[in-house]
């Protein structure tokens, strides 16, 4: 590649070049080698992670004030429009007889009962009870009785198990009333009534979906025996109640017992000239005011 | 032969001393860069400081708010002009930490270009680290950022919900549980932020060691 041989000159000028080069070299491009230190590296800082979670607005004192509110609201307005109810009904000698916790055995024969005397009645039924028996249900209502809801479990512990246990077990038998019968009831009963276990919360949300909370102002305790001692008792309540200017509703059971002796209480009622009628979903409902005695069960 | 022995080491000397050389800049180039991003972002952490006393101060009027009663309205509607005050003070204060943050990050990413033309592997592979990581941070923050912005949303909502007629008690509680749940993400994306930015620290240190002993 280098043909020509340099003389003793020619290669000194080549050493001393190669010399002048490497000298410039270290002298531009080796003469500062620290200048990146890592002593001067800035480091950053981390950030506050706290991002503290805020309170639970469901447990709060405003979300019970709320619903303390609303249930008030709602009593008033309910109280008000009963009290209409009532004057209309003192004016016909209004009676409701309503039967919970069918449709039971006997079912058929408190129909049969009820249809010899030509009275009607409201039924507060459960769920697994109407799909055991279908076509009483849809009797029930082909003979013009009201129809409504008792829940699913009757348990205790089950329907007020939680803030939303009455609403699902209402809501489920609403579902099942509606494939019988294709009728959509809003009336609820709870069961053994509203008071205690039915808190303010457990109210509110009902409320909320448009269920009307059910109780009664004649107990007729039919429940506790089976002598047909009820009857008498509940005469007795019933001329309480229309002295205190309201039409009874009357708690009585779908059950053997009280079937036995209902055409003692039907002859009664037919004998005082009342009429019986049957609930529907535009009244205002006859419900306990918890006024501090409700509680959760939990 | 022996001159162009000559000429071949002479040639392989200049070039190592110009890749030196060439890495040497890009180092300083890098460092400078840093070092910018690092001061832009001194005004991201006071940010960070400004909107975790606010978001403090928010929390202390919905603490009040939630503890009272109905009836009170009035003074209940008063706490929520506070509330939304505040929840828009901190949406101002996310947007401009937001703004900060990017400041940096683009001074901080722009090293790409330098790290490119290094030279020497190990550099080269320990810078492309801390550019993973300058990445990685951005990618955290922004997150974070989205969901702060939803979180004061999902708040400004439920105190419009208070200022409304009627209460829809499942509506607010269902709002509260999300601002909660959104809560427990931003600190999962906060402490990934952190944990990046330590890597970030290690990555730039190790590379300016890298460039010390080459």
């Amino acid at each position: 590649m280098f043909p020509v041989k340099l003389n003793k000159k020619g290669k000194i000028t080549i050493t001393a070049s190669v010399f002048v080069v490497v000298v410039i070299c270290i002298a531009v491009f080796g003469g500062d080698t620290n200048s990146v230190k890592k002593s001067e590296a800035t480091p950053l800082d981390t950030v506050s992670e706290a991002h503290e979670n805020v309170e639970s607005f469901a447990d709060s004192p405003l979300n019970d004030s709320v619903v303390e509110q609303e249930q008030r609201e709602t009593e008033e307005a309910d109280k008000e429009e009963l009290g209409k109810q009532h004057q209309k009904d003192l004016a016909e000698n209004a009676i409701y007889l309503t039967f919970d916790d069918g449709p039971s055995e006997v079912a058929d024969e408190l129909l049969q009962i009820l249809g010899e005397y030509n009275m009607k009645a409201t039924f507060f039924m459960l769920g697994p009870n109407m799909e055991d028996n279908p076509e009483v249900v849809k009797r029930t209502k082909e003979q013009g009785h009201g129809l409504a809801l008792h829940g699913i479990t009757h348990e205790v512990d089950k329907i007020y198990g939680g803030t939303s246990a009455p609403l699902e077990e209402m809501t489920e038998d609403q579902e099942i009333l509606k494939d019988i019968t294709g009728f959509s009831s809003d009336m609820v009963r709870l069961p053994y009534g509203s008071v205690p276990y039915l808190t303010e919360e457990m109210r509110y949300e009902l409320n909320q979906e448009g269920f009307h909370i059910w109780d009664w102002n004649v107990d007729s305790h039919d429940w506790e025996g089976t002598d047909g001692s009820y009857v008498s008792q509940t005469i007795q309540k019933i001329e309480d109640a229309k002295e205190e200017g309201e039409a009874p509703v009357v708690l009585l059971h779908d059950k053997e017992e009280t079937v036995e002796y209902l055409p003692e209480l039907l002859a009664y009622i037919q004998k005082q000239g009342y009429k019986t009628k049957v609930l529907d979903n535009d009244m205002a409902p006859i419900t306990f005011s918890c006024e501090g005695r409700c509680y959760s069960i939990n | 032969m022996g001159t162009l022995r000559m000429f071949i080491v002479i040639t392989s000397v200049v070039l190592f001393l110009v890749g030196c050389q060439t890495d040497k800049n890009e180092a300083e180039n890098i460092q400078d860069k840093m070092n910018q991003a690092a001061a832009y972002e001194e005004d991201f952490q006071s940010n960070q400081e400004s909107l975790e006393t606010q978001r403090d101060e928010e929390q202390a009027i919905y603490e009040d708010i939630i503890a009272g009663d109905i009836q009170d309205k009035e003074n209940i509607l008063e706490q929520v002009d506070e509330g939304k005050a505040s929840l828009k003070k901190q949406s101002q204060l996310v947007e401009e930490g937001q703004a900060y943050f990017q400041q940096a990050y683009e001074e901080a990413s722009s090293i790409e270009s330098n790290v490119e033309q290094i030279e020497d592997k190990q550099q080269q592979d320990q810078a492309l680290k801390l550019l993973d990581v300058i990445k990685e941070r951005k990618e955290e923050i922004k997150n974070y950022f989205d969901l702060y912005q939803d979180q004061l949303n999902e708040l400004n909502t439920f105190y419009e919900a208070l200022e409304s007629e009627e209460i829809s008690l499942d509506d607010m509680s269902q709002q509260i549980d999300e601002v909660n749940e959104k809560n427990e993400e931003m600190e999962e994306h906060l402490q990934s932020f952190n944990k990046a930015t330590e890597t970030y620290n290690e990555e730039e240190t190790t590379y300016y060691e890298t460039v010390e002993k080459s």
